[in-house]
């Protein structure tokens, strides 16, 4: 048995409410619409996912804190005309770092599979892993970690225990709340030659995806995006960003772990991640990067907002435009382009 | 040259990332740990020739691990920025700018920071 991979530790995010908005009709400006009702009344998002399905159809999860579910919840229905999905009791459970390496979300994967937890969502930041679980799942979920991770902040499931007291509290209170005028990001990377692979999965997906993240993984790939999506009035669903190999070998592998038919893919795209400052802490973040987004005429195709970041997918001939238009709105001290070379 | 090894300490993992990435490309070898105690722990395994260290954290917060840095005869030369979050940009904080200076801080840098000036200030003390 391989030693357990070293992590810096996790956080949690409790007292907290899923919510995925189901309009009756594919609606392409979805996200605009939601995002900038939920900014207007102040109401905070310390995760959203937002994947574009099939042209004109999104699927959209976003978790706001107890204290705005009646709101949040008044809003969508009121502005879609139907209630949203929920999850009224969940709470987000984050491992980093994960040094974009597919081994990483598959030991997550497997680590959830053998516990047979199913977790509601799954976004990704440049440091982190997010997963939505129902609260009374957390513990189980939290204690699943330590056979496929050690932690340096956490040597047993039992001081993780133990340290859960409170722990809500300490994650709010290290949270601080900005409010410059023109948000300040502390910075941007991006990455071209990417391909986006869409997978359709029952949730029982979990444990076969983990041995297709490792073999991933063995080819030195960056796993630059990762979102998943269940809940039990829809099919599950995974999206996940890779750099596109000439041989198609990503949709293989995948495809050597579940049924191809599940599979589809798409590019060449582009990813970005704007990191900074706690944008969880502040509404509006990510109205302003999708209003940007959209007058800049920029086709986005995914988005993932956890910890303190934004990403993003979009195709690669509108990459540029894209980093333009987040220096529009934003002020951006630092850009890198982070791609690798692959053969 | 040697690479400069710095340590990045930081309960916001994707500013670790974020400062990581930065001090990659200008050629720096980057550790990085997640809170006080781990820090500790990082700068006693491996001696860093710097530490970016943020304020507020939990288990132990950078002032404390800067002041046992500071009184410590084999630490206290090496070099430390504290990325401080006090003032006016949180109103919230019990943190100041007055608790930072006693730290015997080398320098400081204010939040939101801004990557280059952080790397201006780095590359002025490694």
């Amino acid at each position: 048995m391989t030693d357990p991979e070293k992590l810096g530790g996790f956080k949690v995010l409790k007292e907290a409410v899923r919510l995925s908005p189901d309009p009756f009709e594919p609606d392409r400006r979805l996200p605009v619409t939601v995002f900038r009702v939920l900014a207007e009344h102040e109401i905070n998002l310390p995760y959203v996912t937002c994947v574009l399905e099939a042209p004109g159809r999104w699927r959209v999860d976003m978790v706001v804190d107890f204290k705005d579910k009646q709101a949040a919840h008044r809003l969508l229905s009121k502005t879609l005309h139907k209630s949203p999905d929920q999850q009224p009791a969940a709470a987000i459970l984050s491992i980093f770092p994960h040094r974009k390496k597919p081994a990483i979300a598959g030991a997550l994967f497997e680590a959830f599979g053998r516990e047979d937890i199913h977790p509601e969502g799954i976004a990704h930041s440049p440091s982190a892993i997010s997963a939505i679980v129902a609260e009374q799942e957390l513990l189980q979920a939290g204690s699943a970690l330590f056979g496929q991770f050690s932690f340096g902040a956490y040597r047993t499931p039992a001081d993780w225990k133990l340290a859960q007291k409170g722990k809500e509290k300490r994650y709010k209170e290290v949270v601080a709340s900005y409010q410059e005028k023109h948000p300040k990001v502390y910075g941007l990377e991006y990455q071209d030659r990417q391909e986006l692979l869409h997978i359709t999965l029952k949730p029982s997906y979990m444990k076969a995806l983990g041995a297709a993240f490792e073999g991933i993984s063995r080819n030195g790939l960056d796993l630059t995006f990762l979102v998943a999506s269940h809940s039990r009035t829809r099919a599950g669903s995974i999206d996940l960003c890779l750099p596109l190999t000439k041989r198609g070998s990503n949709r293989k592998i995948i495809a050597h772990a579940i049924n191809p038919s599940q599979i589809e893919t798409d590019g060449p795209v582009g990813t970005f991640s704007m990191n900074g400052p706690h944008f969880g802490d502040r509404y509006g973040i990510v109205r302003d990067l999708l209003n940007a987004l959209e007058t800049a005429g920029v086709d986005l195709m995914g988005l993932s907002c956890t910890i303190a970041s934004v990403t993003g997918v979009v195709p690669s001939s509108q990459l540029s435009r894209t980093i333009k238009a987040i220096r529009n709105c934003f002020d951006v001290p630092s850009i890198l382009k982070t791609d690798r070379e692959y053969g | 040259m040697d690479k400069k090894y710095v340590l990045v300490v930081d309960d916001d993992p994707d500013l670790v990332e974020t400062v990581a990435m930065m001090l990659e490309s200008k050629g720096c070898e980057v550790g990085r740990a997640y809170d006080g105690l781990e820090g500790e722990e990082a700068i006693n395994e491996r001696r860093p020739d710097l530490v970016v260290l943020d304020v507020m954290m939990p288990r132990k917060d950078g002032y404390v691990l800067c002041a046992e840095m500071k009184s410590n005869p084999e630490l206290a030369n090496i070099p430390v920025v504290l990325l401080t979050a006090v003032g006016e940009a949180v109103p919230t904080t019990t943190y100041t700018h007055a608790d930072g200076m006693s730290t015997e801080a080398d320098d400081y840098i204010a939040k939101p920071i801004d990557t280059e000036g952080l790397w201006g200030v780095v590359s002025n003390l490694i």
